[in-house]
């Protein structure tokens, strides 16, 4: 287990390796750089005009005069030893400070999802099975569909509406106006609960239909194996046929699709974000792309990623350990 | 042991219907047989013959599409008093008593019928402690963790299981097919059954192993004094294992009676049938003679006698119009055909 372990993490260092380089490529790929955007920023209609020697000069100030090769060393070196992302030209400070409290928050708002979508997949997967075409497996079937196929963010707009209208709640940004500037306390942190609620039951409704189609269809399938049948006839009650045999085995496909599905949340996030005014990674990024903020828009895509990888290293190590078929030795 | 004739199994008027998206499946159409302590019972019959859906009523493993008959009757002789298993409620403790207690069974496909993800001992144990009230009463000792652990060891060896300590943690894809199938048999057999079904236990092995197998069966049996329900399409098999047999077709038995009259003169056209398809080492040049076309779907029942439609000695007029009931032929045997019935005398 340990050998597999480290290989594993290895492995997943290695990927990160590849990754910073290929971010570091995208975070290249613009056309122009922040200098000219700076000098656009700064002089444009003050009728100050600016010569090809004044944009030399900002971006030696900014160093971004130096070969890639050395800004990248620059930048990864700062992150791997002091956590350091770089400057933020935009907002005049480090990216550290820029993506800090987001970062938090989207980080949990992605954990809340990935929680409240296996909650639900799971348990309704593995009854949807259990109560194949019946009334209630058709329901929750539709009502799973509804979710795949209303766009994430007019479901947002629909529970924004629902929420004020009939609840008179405010459930878009972060807070409401009451606690918006006082101290962290309990209930400070329950109305924080309660505004990342509604968009966490957006992301997780369509990643819930996949999950539980998918949950649903591989439980149908145990449920016909012998050992089924084999455990019944040991004379085991019904309800510990299920939980310790089918189910154990109907969980597997959703434990190795973690990582594909933080990817999907990720993807999805900004829009909703958007909706709900939630200051969160995915609308920085796509305005420090706009604003050529390299050095933030690498940031964001770097720990997107590291966390991308870090849960498909977490479903590869829980599959193993749910399935001793699974060969901890090689591969 | 038991005195050798008394029953302990005994079906009346067994009948299966299942509702599928086509109509409805007549599996099994009111058949009756016994089984006696420390007897074998043999079922043969060609896939679809039904031998598998009566077994599994006895268990009551039935999918929730089958239903029984109102009149089946599923007696079990206890020492306790007997009991109908027909009538017993889906969720009820008393069969779940019965499933691997007084009654243990086995499976054609030894890997599949152990869960992957659990080592055997954890599937053993767990069926041991199940029981723990029953073994009480069979064995006078109460089982713990630990000593149901020592107990399937114990059993595991039994079996013939190579370093049982070692097996008791190994998870069923670490063993061999015939190993697993002892496995199976060590599980089956670790709560002391007084009937074990065995619904072709050998035939997803090899030859050589299949004999291993057969024997370890027939020697647990002496040893436990258990009745044995034993399926299986292989007459060969049977006319090793089963003092008595029966020959299923179509949902109905055809013949039945003491296995070694039955194979040394069958009376009905589908058992010579079945017979004469085996292949023998002394006419191995010869073709084998398979018995002529498949058998039909439940779906579409023929009218008369079911196996009119292959017979080679079908009587128009008489076969396909009219269901011939059983015939005694004395010394235990019967046969359920026109040749043999008053209508052709």
């Amino acid at each position: 287990m340990l050998r597999f372990l480290v290989q594993r993490a290895i492995g997943m260092v290695v990927t990160m390796f590849f990754v910073s380089i290929m971010v570091f490529v995208i975070m290249e790929l613009p056309p122009g750089d922040y200098a000219d955007r700076y000098a656009f920023r700064k002089f444009s209609g003050t009728g100050v005009s600016v010569t090809e020697t004044d944009i030399e000069g900002i971006r030696k100030q900014f160093g971004l005069d130096r070969p890639a090769w050395e800004r990248y060393l620059t930048w990864i070196g700062g992150i791997v030893t002091r956590f350091d992302f770089g400057p933020s030209f935009a907002f005049e400070t480090s990216a550290n400070a820029v993506i800090g409290q987001r970062a938090g928050l989207t980080v949990v708002l992605l954990v809340g999802t990935l929680l409240l979508t296996y909650l639900l997949s799971i348990p309704i997967g593995i009854y949807a099975a259990l109560r194949r075409q019946s009334l209630a497996d058709y329901g929750l079937t539709v009502v799973s569909y509804l979710g795949l196929a209303i766009p994430n963010f007019m479901l947002a707009l629909i529970l924004l509406y629902v929420s004020v209208r009939y609840f008179g709640s405010t459930i878009g940004g972060l807070f409401s106006p009451e606690f918006e500037q006082a101290p962290w306390s309990w209930a400070k942190f329950v109305d924080l609960l309660k505004h990342l609620f509604v968009p966490a039951v957006v992301l997780a409704w369509s990643a819930t239909a996949l999950q539980l189609q998918t949950v649903r269809a591989t439980m149908s399938d145990e449920l016909n194996k012998l050992y089924v049948d084999a455990a019944r006839a040991r004379g085991l009650p019904e309800w510990k046929v299920i939980i310790k045999y089918p189910a154990r085995l109907a969980i597997n496909p959703v434990v190795s699709t973690v990582g594909f599905d933080a990817n999907r949340i990720f993807s999805e996030l900004p829009i909703v974000a958007l909706v709900m005014s939630l200051p969160e990674l995915g609308e920085l990024l796509i305005k420090s792309f706009l604003d050529l903020d390299m050095y933030v828009a690498g940031a964001i895509l770097l720990m997107l990623t590291a966390i991308i990888v870090f849960m498909n290293f977490v479903s590869d190590v829980v599959l193993a350990l749910l399935d001793p078929r699974i060969k901890l030795e090689g591969g | 042991m038991a005195a050798g004739d008394a029953l302990l199994l005994e079906i009346r008027d067994l009948g299966v219907s299942f509702t599928t998206d086509d109509g409805m499946v007549r599996a099994v159409d009111g058949i009756s047989l016994v089984a006696r302590r420390g007897c074998t019972l043999g079922i043969v019959g060609e896939s679809g013959s039904g031998k598998s859906v009566a077994t599994k009523a006895v268990m009551r493993l039935l999918p929730a599409n089958a239903r029984l008959d109102e009149g089946s009757r599923i007696l079990l002789h206890r020492e306790e008093g007997e009991i109908d298993i027909a009538a017993l409620p889906a969720r009820s403790r008393e069969l779940r008593r019965l499933r691997g207690g007084d009654i243990g069974m086995i499976f054609q496909e030894p890997m599949a019928s152990f869960s992957p993800v659990y080592t055997v001992g954890n599937q053993m144990i767990e069926a041991i402690l199940e029981h723990r009230d029953h073994l009480e009463r069979r064995l006078g000792e109460r089982f713990d963790r630990r000593s149901a652990r020592e107990h399937a060891i114990r059993m595991l060896e039994r079996v013939g299981m190579s370093n049982p300590r070692l097996r008791i943690d190994q998870y069923p894809h670490e063993l061999s097919g015939g190993m697993r199938q002892r496995a199976m048999i060590a599980v089956a057999l670790s709560t002391h059954p007084s009937l074990l079904i065995a619904d072709e236990p050998t035939t997803a092995l090899d030859v050589t192993i299949q004999a291993q197998i057969l024997d370890l069966m027939l020697e647990l049996q002496q040893e436990l004094g258990m009745a044995m329900l034993f399926i299986t399409h292989d007459m060969g098999v049977i006319a090793r294992i089963a003092e008595e047999m029966a020959v299923m077709y179509l949902g109905r038995i055809v013949e039945r009676g003491p296995t070694r009259e039955i194979i040394r003169e069958p009376a009905h056209p589908y058992t010579r049938g079945l017979l004469a398809a085996l292949p023998r080492l002394d006419t191995a040049r010869r073709r084998l003679t398979p018995v002529p076309g498949d058998i039909p779907s439940p779906l579409q029942r023929p009218a008369g006698c079911p196996f009119h439609t292959r017979c080679p000695r079908h009587m128009p007029g008489l076969c396909d119009r009219i269901l011939p009931q059983d015939t005694d032929l004395g010394s235990g045997r019967s046969v359920a055909c026109h040749l043999f019935g008053e209508a052709a005398s």
